[in-house]
């Protein structure tokens, strides 16, 4: 289990959250300028990273706000957590 | 008997069959107002204006509560509030915060019928919460008017501590009610307390 620390509603366990994958990818500011090969890249692939990961999590059961999680893929280790107003 | 009888929903409790008061109580608040209300917290001007109609500043830390002559505001999100009154007033609230918003962005829905409130209070409170609840609502952290929207017995709540008896408003979807009642019950049952059953699930709890 996750002890995932929401920036507004503090920490709580995985059980409340909805995972949202990697984060800082934006979406391309002209899609139809991209070719098939660009846009398949932007929506599907992700680098999987091994050890220090940007994440996006949903608080599902509290206050339905999306937010970042910074996590270790090999330890689980939380490494802190931020809105998006902070990250900007 | 010169005491009025209470409104009561209509599978409602036989109150010969609830243990002793202060061994502990569940039981349904039902009917209340909840409206839900969204406006952005930098919106001083609005925040203002709520404030002055209301008679309480709407509490912009998280998982606090703030009350007024006869209702709760309850911090559902940075830009989230739950506004908790008695039965029957939704209707004049949601007018009259719709007329102190006018000019500012801001949502309003009267949310009375979909969700209900279910009062679990006595000595054993915290013990037949924890035993479907990850939180500490123990009152050195979960203090009376502190709130949190968490999983009780892996549905979705929103917990309010009342007083230090302690007393917990547990705000559940009307539809998860009847299971969320049911488990309150059975965990209580743990801990000595033997709440009536209702004759139908699902209308109305003890």
């Amino acid at each position: 289990m996750l002890l995932i620390p929401c920036p507004w509603c503090g920490p709580r366990e995985d059980d409340e959250f909805t995972f949202g994958g990697e984060a800082d990818i934006p979406r391309p500011a002209d899609p139809a300028a991209l070719t098939d090969e660009q846009w398949a890249d932007y929506l599907f692939m992700r680098d999987n990273r091994r050890g220090h990961h940007r994440e996006q999590w949903y608080h599902t059961a509290g206050c339905r706000r999306w937010f970042i999680v910074e996590r270790d893929t090999v330890t689980n280790e939380i490494l802190g957590a931020s809105t998006y107003g902070d990250s900007q | 008997m010169s005491s009025p009888t209470p409104r009561r929903s209509p599978f409602g409790a036989i109150e010969s069959a609830q243990p002793p008061p202060h061994e502990g109580q569940l039981f349904e608040r039902p009917f209340l107002t909840h409206v839900n209300l969204r406006l952005d917290s930098a919106d001083s001007e609005a925040l203002a204006a709520i404030q002055q109609m209301l008679g309480v500043q709407l509490p912009l830390t998280p998982n606090t509560t703030a009350a007024s002559q006869g209702l709760l505001a309850i911090w559902l999100g940075p830009d989230e509030w739950l506004l908790l009154a008695a039965q029957d007033y939704s209707e004049a609230l949601a007018s009259d915060l719709q007329a102190a918003l006018t000019g500012h962005v801001a949502s309003i829905v009267d949310i009375s019928s979909g969700q209900t409130v279910i009062r679990l209070s006595g000595p054993s409170a915290l013990d037949v919460l924890a035993r479907g609840c990850a939180l500490d609502l123990h009152p050195s952290v979960f203090p009376p008017g502190a709130c949190a929207q968490t999983m009780l017995a892996r549905a979705q709540t929103l917990l309010i501590a009342v007083d230090l008896t302690p007393t917990f408003d547990i705000i559940v979807r009307r539809s998860f009610a009847p299971y969320v009642a049911a488990w309150l019950k059975d965990s209580a049952r743990q801990f000595g307390l033997h709440f009536p059953t209702t004759a139908t699930p699902g209308t109305t709890l003890a």
